[in-house]
């Protein structure tokens, strides 16, 4: 039957996962058992999880949950790797007396953590949330909130590497644009629902609009991008109009091409992007250093271990995507490429069945979150289009982003199993 | 063998892994998709035995409903069962087919409906040899 | 349903901009990986050399000129003890400041141990001794030496060939720099206006001036029948119209002369009415010359030198461009080319400077052999012209430099030029071979403004000349 035939995959998926610990156990100079137990942790959260999720759904669509956490486990080999390089880089700085040694990083047992999290709210929206349609009535609620954490950090935010979207609360940092997308796209669920004429179009047009603003200013174009991709995205789907979506294109052009013409940062990335090698010693560094890493990988990798991240920098985020490829290859990168794709194609499913248009609307929505945040960093990484400050869903470090993608395709499943009703 | 060399291996391996998982899954989303588009017989279609009738009629004991995709039972005329009962309500229960499983659903009946001894609340699967009680009807599930 | 199709249509539309992605990652790594991965910014190339001890570099005599020593598992300093006679030759490998001319050019046999499958096979079974290549030059470092301290306070340039190999005996640019103290130095050898890292010899470009005589000479041996008995007549200057003319350095007439006389006087008159009548054939023998084309060398990146395409309405071009001046455009390497030619029948052979490649233990592994770059001229021309050259030093320009028993051949030259529209003093060239027979040694010597004192470049090479031949 179908099910065993799903349980063979999440045999797969250990088996993945087998292979890829054990192989950085043996890269350790130090056997330390972290890797089993990692791996271990991992095992019992999927196993767990997975018989939870039949429980309470029996025909539960579970491909959108395990290609989730393949690419969440891809992403924390990965981090784990980067462990090990940066305590070894670290004693050498020791053994060498260096003034400052390099720093030992935690990513992995910190994503574990996150990713801990992550399911569980992804079990708890599927599992406690009934009737999604009724959430739509809260869109006044959802444009506050839109609003409220995109201009929070053009208020309080502090600067990283070039981009002002991060704020400092008690120690922890957190990405305020990350939480704004998750009500954005409540909010034009709600306001599209009911559309009717153009004029239902003026009110969304102008919360999209002025987002898209507090993201150019605070330098956060990669947030931006995904934001047009997701609303122009929804749009369609809410008015079928292809006009629409034209319009919106063209008013992007000009859009782009006014902000490229007042804005220094934006011609800077311009010209970034159009020759990187130019400016590699100083403003295109980090872009040079990634098609580098890119280019050693070659098709097969140089192994597991054996890529040089040290020369590549944000290697943990960011750049994760060419740290991957330098180690794995580029046949890695299309397997990752295609996972997300195949996601993207469940998640858009769930739009198919869903029972009514708020739902369809939040499905399509967050499905085109996660699909444009893709294309846009591993475009950016690999200089098909300019490189924006943003990262890979699942894979790359970070917590808030793994929450809120985990978030999101809770309430994408929870809408799929609604409309099978 | 030195690490160095492994690193062949181990590449291989995950590589190896990873791609026959997307094949893997391409094979199982397929189909999935191919059947989610037909109106196709479930694997083991089920059938409602009469095990004890309220009196001889239409539903002799021992005859066998079979179960399509939806079988909706009551004394209502437009009910796929119909039970001439008056412990039996219009809408009493309904077994439908959802995803090759069958379940059992009180409608709101006044008396219940009760599975295998005890009261039916909510949506329950239903398996082979499941006995149903309907007003003085019992039914058996058979394949 | 109106909204499946939709969200088909957006399915096909996400679908299609992964495969766009895809395909532009496909790109990169077939087209544009490669020099990514050679680009200078790629550290782990740094990583790589510095883990095998980089090979030495030998002068012809197995002299190390350059040598690399180990300071700990992943750090070695390099010894340049050529200094400042070969940092242009040889060029330096540094982590900030690059790698340039022959340590670039044989950087992977410098920093690998494996060259073959043969050697990876070896280093397999019997373990990495983490040891480079080395190189033999065909320098000759005395030479070398000789070059550059009697090139003295001046800015100039000397290649020293032996032409029947093509082997680079001497590559001399000055003024130079110390490439042991490249940390130190490198602000001011940035902002010195002499142009210190420049490699004169193979990448300054000149007017030949006179020295550029020899290629007209050439073309009008080649294309003229029986210019060798016409008798010129050189009353000193040579009129286009009521504005223009040429004339002989000096003021000087010589009357009724024969060619090899306007030669080794250096008549500018003879010569420039020679590039009147020669006009797009003077042309075809600079190009055959190798000027407008590039030198091949594997061991190094010349220059092309210019001779530009006058037409025959414009006289005044024609007769500059036959006396090396105007545009005509020379680099000292390619001057030493012509004066091979000549040493040697005709024939140019491909200048080069590594004559051997050595596993780490000095063990031979690979020898380059001298290769044919062309015929210029035929043999005949060649011993003509080789004759002229002799009496430029026994009767000519060159008579008072020469060295008894030498018999050295060459001409003098002195290239007029601007500096910003204002005359600076002339450059003083030297172009020559010795001995008569069976020459050995070809030598290009350029002095910047050397001054009208034309003996300065000669006196130089020829005290080249001599030390070689001791």
């Amino acid at each position: 039957m179908g099910e065993n035939r799903k349980i063979g995959l999440l045999l797969l998926i250990f088996l993945f996962g087998a292979v890829g610990f054990s192989n950085l156990f043996l890269l350790q100079g130090n056997k330390e058992l972290t890797p089993i137990i990692i791996y271990g942790v991992i095992v019992l959260l999927m196993s767990y999880s997975y018989f939870i999720i039949k429980r309470f759904f029996v025909d539960g669509d579970t491909f959108i949950f395990m290609i989730a956490c393949l690419l969440t486990i891809i992403g924390i080999i990965f981090l784990y790797r980067l462990d090990i390089l940066n305590l070894y880089l670290h004693n050498q700085d020791i053994l060498a007396k260096a003034k400052v040694p390099r720093v030992i990083t935690n990513y992995a047992l910190k994503q574990l953590i996150f990713f801990a999290v992550g399911i569980t709210a992804y079990l708890i929206i599927i599992i406690v949330l009934r009737n999604f349609e009724n959430l739509r009535k809260y869109k006044y609620v959802y444009l506050v909130f839109t609003v409220i954490f995109m201009c929070i950090s053009t208020f309080f935010g502090s600067e990283i590497l070039g981009a002002k979207n991060w704020v400092f609360i008690l120690g922890y940092s957190f990405q305020p644009s990350e939480f704004g997308k998750i009500f954005l796209v409540l909010y034009l669920a709600s306001a599209l629902d009911k559309y009717k004429s153009w004029k239902n179009l003026i009110e969304p047009a102008a919360v999209v609009t002025i987002s898209l603003l507090f993201m150019v200013l605070q330098r956060d174009l990669g947030s931006a991008l995904i934001f047009f991709g997701i609303s122009v995205t929804m749009l369609y789907i809410a008015t079928s109009k292809f006009k629409y979506v034209f319009t919106c294109l063209i008013l992007f052009f000009l859009g782009s091409f006014a902000s490229y013409k007042i804005f220094y940062h934006i011609r800077k990335r311009i010209m970034i992007w159009k020759q990187p090698w130019v400016y590699a010693s100083n403003e295109s560094y980090q872009l040079v250093q990634s098609l580098i890493a890119l280019g050693e990988g070659g098709l097969f990798g140089k192994g597991l271990g054996f890529g040089h991240p040290e020369f590549v920098p944000v290697n943990a985020s960011d750049f994760i995507f060419p740290t991957i490829c330098e180690d794995l290859g580029m046949l890695m990168g299309f397997a990752i490429l295609i996972l997300f794709f195949i996601l993207f194609y469940r998640c858009m499913r769930a739009a198919l069945t869903a029972k009514d248009n708020f739902s369809r609307l939040v499905a399509v929505g967050y499905s085109s979150m996660i699909a444009a945040q893709t294309l846009v960093i591993v475009g950016g990484v690999t200089n098909a289009i300019p490189l924006t400050g943003i990262t890979l869903p699942l894979i790359s470090s970070g917590g808030s982003s793994l929450i809120i993608t985990y978030f999101a395709l809770g309430v994408i499943q929870k809408i799929s199993e609604e409309g099978k009703e | 063998m030195s690490l160095a060399s492994l690193k062949y291996v181990f590449t291989i391996g995950l590589l190896a892994i990873i791609y026959f998982i997307i094949a893997y899954t391409l094979k199982l989303i397929y189909s999935d998709v191919k059947d989610g588009g037909k109106e196709r017989l479930p694997d083991k279609p089920l059938g409602l035995e009469v095990i004890k009738s309220f009196r001889e009629g239409k539903l002799k004991k021992g005859s066998i409903v079979p179960i399509y995709k939806e079988t909706t039972i009551g004394r209502g005329k437009d009910n796929t069962v119909v039970i001439d009962d008056p412990f039996v309500s219009t809408k009493h229960a309904r077994i439908f087919l959802k995803n090759n499983s069958y379940y059992l659903e009180d409608r709101g009946s006044t008396n219940g409906t009760i599975l295998n001894g005890e009261q039916l609340s909510g949506i329950t699967k239903l398996y082979k040899e499941d006995r149903i009680e309907i007003g003085k009807m019992i039914f058996k599930i058979v394949g | 349903m109106d909204l499946k199709k939709n969200i088909k249509k957006v399915l096909i539309v996400y679908l299609l901009l992964f495969i766009a992605l895809f395909s532009y990652i496909g790109y990169f790594e077939v087209f544009k990986a490669k020099d990514a991965v050679q680009s200078s910014f790629n550290s782990r190339l740094w990583v790589k050399r510095a883990e095998v001890l980089r090979g030495t570099i030998y002068d012809r005599n197995m002299s190390p000129i350059s040598i690399s020593k180990k300071i700990n598992d992943t750090k070695q300093v390099r010894e340049y003890k050529g200094g400042e006679y070969t940092a242009q030759v040889l060029g330096y490998v540094d982590e900030k400041y690059g790698i340039t001319e022959l340590e670039k050019k044989y950087d992977n046999v410098l920093s690998n141990e494996q060259l073959d499958v043969k050697e990876t096979i070896t280093s397999l079974v019997e373990g990495k001794n983490k040891k480079g290549h080395n190189i033999v030059t065909t320098l000759d470092m005395d030479l070398q030496k000789k070059c550059y301290d009697l090139i003295g306070d001046n800015k100039g340039a000397a290649v020293c060939i032996n032409p029947k190999t093509g082997e680079v005996l001497a590559l001399v640019s000055k003024p130079s720099f110390d490439p042991n103290s490249l940390k130190e130095d490198w602000a001011s050898l940035l902002k010195n206006q002499d142009s210190p890292l420049l490699n004169r010899a193979i990448n300054g470009l000149y007017p030949p001036g006179s020295t550029f005589k020899t290629v007209t000479l050439v073309s009008a041996l080649t294309n003229i029948d029986g210019v060798e008995n016409q008798t010129f007549k050189d009353n000193g200057k040579l009129k286009f119209n009521e504005k223009e003319w040429i004339e002989n350095y000096g003021g000087a007439a010589f009357g009724s002369i024969k060619l090899n006389k306007a030669f080794y006087k250096s008549s500018n008159v003879v010569f420039g009415g020679l590039g009147l009548t020669l006009k797009d054939q003077l042309y075809t023998t600079a190009e055959s010359l190798y000027f407008n084309k590039t030198i091949t060398s594997s061991d190094m990146d010349i220059k092309k030198s210019q001779f530009p395409k006058a037409k025959s309405s414009e006289p005044g071009n024609l007769a500059q461009s036959a006396i090396g001046q105007g545009t005509v455009l020379a680099t000292p390497m390619q001057m030493a080319i012509i004066a091979s030619a000549v040493a040697n029948d005709g024939v140019i052979m491909q200048p080069y400077l590594v004559s051997k490649i050595l596993k780490s233990d000095n063990s031979s592994y690979e020898n380059i052999e001298s290769k044919e770059l062309a015929q210029v001229m035929t043999k005949e021309t060649a011993e003509k012209v080789k004759k002229y050259m002799r009496e430029v030093v026994l009767y000519g320009t060159g008579r008072n430099a020469n060295i008894k028993g030498l018999e050295i051949c060459g001409k003098t030259g002195t290239a007029d030029f601007k500096k910003n529209g204002v005359d600076m003093p002339p450059h003083s060239w030297f172009i020559g071979f010795a001995p008569y027979n069976n020459p050995d040694i070809a030598v290009a010597v350029i002095i910047e403004e050397g001054g009208r004192n034309s003996e300065k470049a000669f006196s130089i090479a020829s005290k080249i000349i001599k030390s070689y031949e001791k």
